[in-house]
């Protein structure tokens, strides 16, 4: 039984003149109709417990196939318009303003900009797109947690736009937390076990937004063909009974590993 | 029509709070009527609660794990692998990794990218495969997946069956060894006092003047207890010699041990004497239902100790790695799957109302000899090893045996659901419908000579140590949780038709009366602090579990001593040896 929300008067009237029943508790099926009325009506019991979900773990860490590792990696690439293909050598900050020198030393600037990788509902089986979409949540990848080489010119590290995730190193972008029982969702676009994952860069320095999608094009102009269900989301699914949760490309491969990371490419 | 007793709410156990049966209606409260037709019905969200409180039988069971442990045995090995990883001081004594004790070990094997370099003409186009694995595979790899389960696993258990066969010895200085079952009762030291026998126990004997202990059958008044040592009531009792039968004094004169059993009345010794017996405590979880992590930048106030180690050999590149000796860890534990408690007998034949966190090292590089061995606190002293352990092994664990360099290991398997393990040595009081805990059990875990010798085997360190008797590390395994609470109270009634009579009803033939303890509701906290109030939320109760977990040297921890202790005599004695006293375990009795 559920209050829908209507116009109506919703208060509950208490007539100056009530009959109390008692007698009537004592019939044990009336009891039993209460008790359930009554744990619908009022404080229903609803697991919103959320529950940690790790990346699939998969066997490649050694020749012993039981011997595995949940690392999940990430590629974001800028655009780089002089390059053909647009965005080779797009994992340098340097396309979006912040030099190496800045890099290097960690500015403030550089401290406070991050990835946001987006996560998104859609009803089940529907194709993700700005109408149809729910953000269910995100997780944010400081710039600074990113892969390290060294930079010959100031003998120094710069950070890189390649981001792994494992137990012991960068962990927010590793795991993450949904709900364990999905029941209690009314709206069924909550329901369901898949997700769609997008990014953003959040750029300190000038404080522009960077949208990415999930694939290269050589046209240039190409936000005017860009195809939302399409070129800009990877899908997720979570596997509540043993929490871990896979991403697929468009081609349906599991991706995330060294050889087939997650990339991500700026839609300029 | 079946015939039914409504109860009172005040009566529905001892000082159950009163409830209002009237209804009031106020204009302001948390009460609104419901008019369903010509039914009338109270809306009221705080009973509403307790209701599904009370009615929820999942338990989501977390909590902290903090290691307290000091790595002291320092010494050899004939294993090269662990001579290579084996932390050295800067007086060339070496010690075994911590990461060999750790909750969640750090040595991981995991990939990690090469050194790129990159100039400014250089376009990076992402790593070629040039990802290089980090940490060792020469003797066991350890992942990220499993490296909080290679060294210890976490379980819940239950007691489901008491035993009170079980094997058990108690050992004083000279090697004068005391072998016993569980069923006999707690062993006592025998004194003689001129007119009167004084027993002292290495555990709380439980027992008051005027009651009796039941020696090889016969029951003995307690004359007293306790002696002029602080605390000693707990320990100390005494008999007057009168009392004992002519033919009975060599129960008291044969050794300078025995066994005793509280009794309170002499007139009907079987059904007041309490019963002896460990529990056997039954795995409810699998090794992969819980999670194991570092809790954010929370650790142990102790200090780690670590310093870089190099090593060359066999014209190997050098290696230079960081080693340590101690890291204090303090980690959560999650079991991830509410527990439901449903569907459970335990050893006394009701639902259970606790049950254990059983932390169990799993020896998954094989360094100590296992399976682990299995005793109580009574079996560890300061000056001289107990000789229950040298047959003392818990045989409801696995073990893994693999062959590495012509050595072979012993490493644990993990404990699955149903497994039996032994656990505490319990004292059930008949008249008082109720166990307890006369002592925790321990696990104790040896190295083997050839994998890693600290001299555990030499009886200058430690006295009676031996081949077969080594000494070691030890620990406790099974932390209680408490899900319900029984009422203090013992109830009686001759009428068996009671509504919600609870499971541990017991029918007294001589007195024809149902004695029980009542099952306090979540929520309610009697004054004595029985009682039970845990989060209640989504449908399960929170029960969060915080352990201080203890690791201790058998050897170097002096403070392990059971009864009463003369703090005088054991200050002038241990400042005169300049020993190091451990002073970690505080509910240690102090005794001696």
């Amino acid at each position: 039984m559920k209050i829908l929300r209507n116009s109506d008067n919703k208060s509950i009237i208490l007539n100056i003149e009530n009959q109390f029943n008692t007698d009537l508790g004592r019939e044990e099926s009336l009891e039993l109709f209460e008790d359930e009325i009554l744990n619908q009506l009022i404080n229903p019991i609803e697991n919103h417990e959320t529950v940690r979900y790790e990346f699939k773990p998969y066997s490649g860490l050694t020749q012993e196939t039981s011997e595995l590792q949940s690392n999940i990696w990430y590629y974001f690439y800028f655009y780089n318009e002089a390059a053909t293909p647009t965005h080779l050598g797009g994992l340098n900050y340097k396309y979006v303003g912040i030099t190496p020198n800045e890099n290097s030393n960690i500015t403030t600037a550089v401290s406070k900009c991050f990835f946001r990788l987006e996560f998104y509902k859609t009803p089940e089986s529907q194709e993700p797109s700005r109408t149809n979409r729910k953000l269910a949540f995100s997780r944010n990848i400081s710039l600074i947690s990113g892969e390290e080489i060294i930079y010959t010119t100031y003998k120094r590290n710069i950070h890189l736009p390649v981001f792994v995730g494992t137990k012991f190193k960068n962990r927010e972008n590793m795991y993450f937390y949904w709900f364990q029982d999905l029941t209690m969702f009314d709206n069924p676009i909550f329901t369901g076990n898949t997700f769609y994952m997008t990014a953003k860069f959040y750029n300190a320095k000038d404080g522009s937004i960077i949208n990415f999608g999930n694939n290269r094009t050589e046209d240039k102009t190409r936000t005017d063909s860009i195809i939302e269900s399409t070129d800009l989301y990877y899908k997720v699914v979570i596997n509540p009974e043993d929490r871990t949760y896979q991403i697929f490309d468009n081609e349906e491969n599991p991706i995330g590993f060294f050889d087939s990371p997650i990339n991500f490419y700026e839609i300029p | 029509m079946e015939k039914k007793i409504i109860i009172h709410p005040e009566k529905k156990y001892a000082k159950a709070p009163e409830e209002d049966l009237k209804l009031k209606v106020s204009l302001n409260g948390p009460q609104s009527l419901l008019i369903n037709d010509d039914r009338n019905i109270v809306l009221n969200t705080n009973t509403q609660f307790d209701n599904e409180r009370n009615t929820s039988l999942k338990y989501k069971i977390y909590g902290k794990l903090k290691m307290i442990f000091r790595n002291m045995y320092f010494g050899t090995s004939e294993y090269d692998y662990l001579n290579e990883i084996m932390y050295e001081n800067n007086d060339g004594l070496s010690y075994l990794p911590y990461n060999e004790f750790a909750l969640l070990r750090n040595d991981i094997c995991r990939e990690v990218t090469s050194s790129s370099v990159l100039n400014e003409t250089d376009i990076f186009t992402g790593y070629t495969r040039e990802i290089i694995n980090t940490g060792t595979t020469r003797h066991k790899t350890i992942t990220e997946i499993n490296a909080a389960k290679h060294n210890w696993g976490l379980y819940l258990t239950y007691a489901y069956l008491d035993d009170s066969e079980h094997p058990m010895a108690y050992t004083l200085s000279g090697e004068t060894v005391m072998n016993f079952v569980s069923g006999d009762g707690i062993p006592f030291r025998i004194t003689d006092d001129g007119a009167k026998y004084t027993l002292i126990s290495p555990v709380e004997h439980g027992m008051n003047e005027g009651e009796y202990i039941i020696i090889d059958d016969y029951p003995y008044y307690i004359n007293s207890i306790g002696n002029e040592i602080y605390n000693s009531e707990d320990y100390v009792l005494s008999i007057l010699k009168n009392q004992i039968p002519s033919g009975n004094t060599a129960s008291f004169t044969t050794s300078a041990l025995l066994t005793g059993k509280r009794c309170l009345d002499k007139n009907n010794i079987e059904k007041t004497t309490s019963r002896y017996y460990i529990h056997k405590n039954k795995v409810l979880t699998e090794i992969d239902d819980y999670i194991l992590e570092k809790i954010g930048f929370e650790s142990p106030i102790f200090r780690d100790e670590k310093k870089l180690k190099r090593f060359e050999k066999d014209g190997q590149s050098e290696q230079v790695f960081i080693v340590e000796k101690n890291r204090p860890e303090s980690v959560l534990f999650d079991f991830t799957e509410a527990f439901v408690l449903t569907g459970l007998t335990n050893n006394l034949g009701y639902t259970p109302t606790d049950i254990y966190i059983s932390v169990i090292y799993k020896n998954g590089d094989g360094f100590f000899e296992y399976p682990p061995k299995v005793g109580y606190r009574f079996n560890f002293h300061d000056e001289w090893i107990d000789e229950c352990w040298k047959n003392s092994n818990e045989t409801g664990i696995g073990v893994n045996t693999f062959t590495i360099s012509g050595i072979t290991f012993s490493g644990g398997t993990a404990l699955t659901s149903g497994d039996v393990i032994n656990g505490d040595f319990i004292e059930y009081i008949p008249t008082q419908l109720k166990e307890r805990t006369i002592c925790n059990t321990y696990h104790k875990i040896v190295s083997p000579l050839e994998i890693f010798n600290h001299g555990q085997n030499e009886s200058e360190i430690y006295s009676g140590a031996s081949v077969d008797n080594k000494f070691g590390l030890f620990y406790q395994p099974h932390y209680k949780v408490k899900l319900r609470e029984l009422s203090p109270s013992v109830e009686t009634s001759n009428n068996a038709f009671i509504d919600n009579l609870p499971q541990n009803a017991i029918f007294f033939e001589d007195e024809k009366i149902w004695k029980w303890r009542d099952l306090y509701e979540h929520g309610y906290i009697d004054d004595l602090d029985y009682g039970t109030n845990y989060p209640f939320i989504n449908g399960m109760h929170y029960v969060k579990t915080d352990i201080n977990f203890y690791l201790m040297n058998e050897v170097l921890f002096t403070n392990k001593i059971n009864g009463i202790r003369d703090f005088n005599a054991y200050l002038s004695k241990n400042t005169l040896k300049n020993r190091r006293k451990d002073k970690n375990n505080n509910n240690d009795k102090m005794c001696q």
